[in-house]
């Protein structure tokens, strides 16, 4: 299956700085994996959407997911 | 001879055009180090309590800190202060740039205004001198052309100008004073307050640098801060705007007068669309690596010239989704009209956001404003709202008293939709989503603030801030929508050290640890000092500040925030997650504790005061008995 990932803040530092990408990925693959295979470090990771509404970690993904990943905000 | 510090603070007094200087000793400086706990510190001094903010007798402070103007990440700002205008209580702003950095090269670490000039005038302070010029042919002209206009006159392209646009000069509450014609000192309405001495601009330009102990340490550190890019990368690609959808994804970004939480078009005003479409270049403030500021360009149906810059994250979601307007050239446009007349973007936008809800619920009719069709989303209406402000005509005359004199001329409902804290606007930040932050604006000595404040997701988690501040003693993650024991204690802490930013004047963006912004302190001054010293600092300063809001007879009822943060949002992400009242009250009074302050008056104690050794604050209180 093939889906979008969008990271935020600082996060595409970890992944060669892209921000926007397209991945193929097995089904049955989960948000969790999802962060593993991008080696994310999961203190960095806040909260995750899929399509515009909130996931958890397990939550399996779809072909088509419009997944976005979010470092916690601060302020000023 | 002193380091990082000057030693003279340039005295000016517009009613005879007196200029003195005056050569504080060097515990002076290391007592209050600049920006909010030195202005706090003239204020409580020379105001007489319930002057009126817009008179003479106020006095109005331009001040940087004993590291302003040394070169490091973040040493570029500089606050205004005054009694302010708006809350009637201590009031200042701080703002980035080239302007500090220069008036420390000028040969001054402060200037301190008095009195009101007769005819309109500006202060020129080039090279340890001052002089008062003649300003009336600079009155009604909007900054970039007065900025042409000063720079033409001194023969000098590199004076650096702080100044008002005619919003200042018509005395709009909230009017703010701007830097380099794209930086805002936004809050408290200091603008007005310059307005009102009708003082145009202060013009500064050195030659000197600031004498700095320890060069080579100040080095290490930039070389440290530019091995550590990734730790910035975020707001140098995409500005303090990059983090506006993650707000909207956890439902804290302020939408409809802070009715809703998340906001359909959020991606269409977000850092990221602004790069990918009306951003020109990036720019930054003085001596900085992280190089957040934005500059953008557009053309019809909204021109926006880049000699503004660009919008903030607070000027897009104040006049974008708060608004519910999706359309950033939009608010491009609008952050002009605010650059280009000295209008704070955060208090205009939450005001006009409550007229669009007052319409909407008929408290406004077409009547009242001139035909605007002034609802949620209409940017048109917006912009000609934001121009009747300007121009103090209409319905913008009403406005331009600020949401909460507004309100109370509308009376009936309206009071209950204006969100603002002691009178100034709340900025763009949600305490359903970040518990601690709502008693940061309650208790706030500036009214609601998000600077000198704590938000909660950032210590969620094991992120960077939370690493450092073990220092501190804060050692594990608090959930954001908690307010207990623990995390009144962090805020606390945290608190303080922004009081002591505040003051140091030193911005929050680079990434610095406690431990490396005592490093830069100790290498620009050479006093050996202590992360300890410093949060004395910031305390310092928060006991000040409220000891100048009680002589002007704030109490604990003041600190208190909108009710309609009490109210859980029925939809988006943090539906029916309650921010109790209960919990609200019972840490404030854990505050007040925490902080050496008495219990049910919030007023400090003697003995507190003492302890910072503010004894002369605890007389003055005393005189006027409080307690």
């Amino acid at each position: 299956m093939r889906l979008t990932v969008t990271l935020y803040g600082n996060l595409p530092s970890y992944v060669g700085g892209r921000e926007k990408f397209t991945l193929e990925l097995e089904p049955g693959t989960t948000v969790q994996d999802l962060i593993k295979q991008l080696r994310l470090p999961k203190e960095e990771i806040w909260l995750v959407s899929i399509n515009g509404s909130r996931a958890a970690e397990t939550q399996p993904l779809r072909d088509g997911d419009d997944i976005r990943i979010f470092e916690p905000v601060s302020g000023g | 001879m002193p380091y990082g510090y000057i030693g003279k603070i340039l005295r000016v007094d517009l009613s005879d055009s007196r200029i003195t200087v005056e050569e504080p000793e060097e515990n002076f400086y290391r007592r209050y180090f600049g920006g909010r706990a030195l202005i706090a510190y003239y204020l409580l001094k020379e105001l007489q309590p319930g002057i009126d903010a817009l008179g003479p007798e106020n006095i109005l402070i331009f001040a940087g800190g004993v590291a302003t103007g040394v070169p490091i990440s973040g040493s570029g700002r500089n606050s205004v202060g005054a009694k302010s205008p708006l809350t009637g209580g201590y009031g200042d702003g701080e703002v980035g740039g080239f302007w500090g950095a220069e008036l420390k090269r000028a040969g001054f670490d402060a200037i301190i205004v008095k009195g009101r000039a007769e005819k309109p005038v500006y202060l020129s302070v080039a090279d340890g001198h001052g002089e008062v010029r003649d300003a009336a042919h600079l009155w009604g002209k909007e900054t970039t052309e007065a900025q042409k206009a000063i720079r033409d006159e001194l023969h000098d392209d590199a004076v650096r100008v702080a100044q008002i646009g005619p919003a200042g000069e018509r005395l709009v509450r909230y009017a703010c004073v701007i830097n380099d014609v794209n930086r805002a000192a936004g809050r408290c309405g200091i603008g007005a307050v310059m307005g009102s001495k009708r003082l145009k601009a202060v013009a500064v330009r050195g030659h000197q640098p600031v004498p700095v102990k320890e060069p080579e340490a100040l080095k290490r550190l930039s070389q440290w801060l530019l091995a550590n890019r990734d730790l910035f990368q975020g707001l140098h690609e995409n500005g303090t705007a990059g983090g506006l959808m993650a707000l909207d994804a956890a439902g804290g970004l302020p939408t409809r007068n802070f009715m809703q939480g998340s906001f359909k078009g959020a991606e269409a005003i977000s850092g990221q669309t602004m790069r990918d479409t009306i951003l020109v270049k990036r720019d930054t403030c003085f001596a900085c690596a992280v190089a957040c500021k934005r500059v953008v360009k557009a053309e019809s149906p909204y021109d926006v010239d880049p000699v503004y810059g660009g919008p903030e994250y607070e000027t897009c979601a104040a006049l974008g989704s708060n608004c519910m307007i999706d359309d950033l050239k939009a608010v491009a446009r609008a952050n002009q009209v605010c650059a280009a007349n000295s209008i704070d973007t955060i208090a205009v936008g939450t005001t006009i956001a409550f007229a669009m809800e007052c319409f909407e619920k008929g408290i406004l009719t077409p009547k009242d404003t001139d035909g605007i069709e002034l609802r949620f989303g209409n940017a048109e209406a917006l912009l000609q709202a934001l121009n009747l402000i300007v121009a103090r005509k209409g319905i913008g005359n009403l406005l331009a008293e600020g949401v909460a004199r507004a309100a109370e001329k509308l009376g009936g409902e309206a009071p209950s939709l204006a969100m603002h804290v002691k009178g100034q606007e709340v900025p763009l930040h949600e305490p359903r989503l970040k518990h601690a932050l709502g008693l940061g604006y309650a208790v706030s000595p500036t009214g609601a603030d998000h600077v000198h404040n704590f938000h909660d997701t950032a210590w969620s988690q094991e992120t960077k801030l939370l690493r450092d501040s073990k220092t501190l003693g804060i050692l594990e993650p608090l959930p954001a929508q908690r307010l207990d024991a623990r995390k009144t204690r962090a805020f606390t802490y945290f608190t303080l050290w922004r009081h002591f930013m505040n003051s140091a004047v030193l911005c929050i963006f680079p990434p610095w640890s406690y431990s490396q912004v005592a490093e830069i302190i100790r290498a620009a001054t050479g006093w050996d000092t202590s992360i300890w010293e410093l949060l004395k600092v910031g305390e310092r300063a928060a006991n000040l500040t409220r000891a100048f809001n009680v002589r002007e007879g704030f109490a604990s009822g003041d600190d208190d925030i909108p009710d309609r943060f009490f109210h859980a949002f029925t939809e988006g992400p943090l539906a029916g997650v309650a921010y109790s009242r209960e919990a609200f009250l019972a840490a404030k009074r854990l505050y007040y504790q925490m902080m050496g302050w008495d219990e049910e008056t919030g007023i400090p104690t003697a003995a507190k005061l003492h302890e910072l050794d503010l004894g002369w604050v605890a007389e003055e209180l005393g005189r006027h008995g409080k307690p």
